[in-house]
């Protein structure tokens, strides 16, 4: 059967949810790997915004970013989202924090917030449902968004 | 068919670069392997003394970011976990094929394809995340 790439597939050929998880912490970023992994997410791992840059620059397809707001390096969690807003319009944005008061405008930009720390399962199944609303999310081409101006 | 009355071996990928790490690690679990990622040698020893995570093998870069390199992190595995195997790699080419021997190895499914296809896909890759 020919792949089809572009958003409009049959239902019977959508592809698994694909997610960039970005987090500094090893561990916590495995918990959520594998609760990802365990719904049938396609899952890749960044542990710095750095490497979640250089890896969306690629022509890895990827739905959604899941990231963590404070991490090392020049950066963090809210840069990283508004980098992907600009830069990669069609890719879903989630961010989570334990701490961060994010403001309206930022609520306003992001598809979802989460609160850490957050029961991965649940995580998962929110985010489950924010890309089965339209289920178009594997369909996306989120890497196409990189030439075209932000909106 | 027998079912498996094993779990599959866990092989612990250690590359700080992101998507030399990433195209490896989806390789290996094509091949049935469960694989964990980590960034640097920090990383890989909190998998490595995490309880539960019973790693097998470790596919380590030698150039590694942070104060520990793959050598000082495949030393420490000797002293301290001598069950583990540890295989070092200073090169792409080197990486893949290693991925490509553990996925002959490996007990569960044939290797998805050929070494010289991953390496070719991270180099495409790593052109593409030249452009900006």
């Amino acid at each position: 059967m020919p792949k089809i790439s572009a958003a409009g597939s049959p239902a019977a050929d959508r592809l698994a949810p694909s997610v960039l998880l970005v987090e500094d912490e090893f561990l916590i970023r495995l918990d959520l790997a594998d609760a990802f992994r365990r719904a049938g997410w396609t899952v890749y791992e960044a542990a710095s915004g750095e490497e979640a840059i250089h890896f969306l620059r690629s022509t890895i397809v990827v739905g959604l970013v899941l990231t963590d707001v404070r991490m090392p390096g020049a950066v963090d969690g809210t840069t990283l989202a508004g980098w992907v807003r600009r830069e990669r319009p069609a890719v879903r944005v989630a961010v989570m924090s334990g701490h961060y008061e994010p403001s309206v405008e930022e609520l306003s930009l992001w598809d979802a917030f989460f609160t850490k720390p957050a029961a991965p399962e649940l995580l998962v199944k929110q985010l489950d449902e924010l890309v089965d609303g339209t289920g178009q999310d594997a369909q996306r081409s989120p890497n196409d968004g990189g030439t075209q101006p932000a909106a | 068919m027998e079912a498996p009355n094993q779990q599959p071996e866990t092989i612990l990928v250690v590359d700080g670069d992101v998507i030399t790490r990433t195209v490896i690690a989806d390789y290996l679990r094509q091949c049935g392997y469960r694989v964990i990622e980590a960034v640097n040698a920090w990383e890989a020893e909190q998998a490595l003394n995490q309880e539960g995570f019973d790693v097998d093998i470790i596919l380590s870069d030698v150039d590694l970011p942070g104060e520990m390199n793959g050598f000082q992190l495949a030393s420490w595995v000797r002293q301290n976990m001598p069950d583990v195997k540890v295989i070092l790699s200073s090169a792409v080419e080197r990486t893949a094929s290693a991925a490509g021997d553990l996925c002959e190895e490996g007990p569960h499914l044939a290797k998805p394809y050929d070494p010289a296809t991953v390496v070719d896909h991270i180099k495409r890759l790593r052109g593409g995340s030249d452009r900006s």
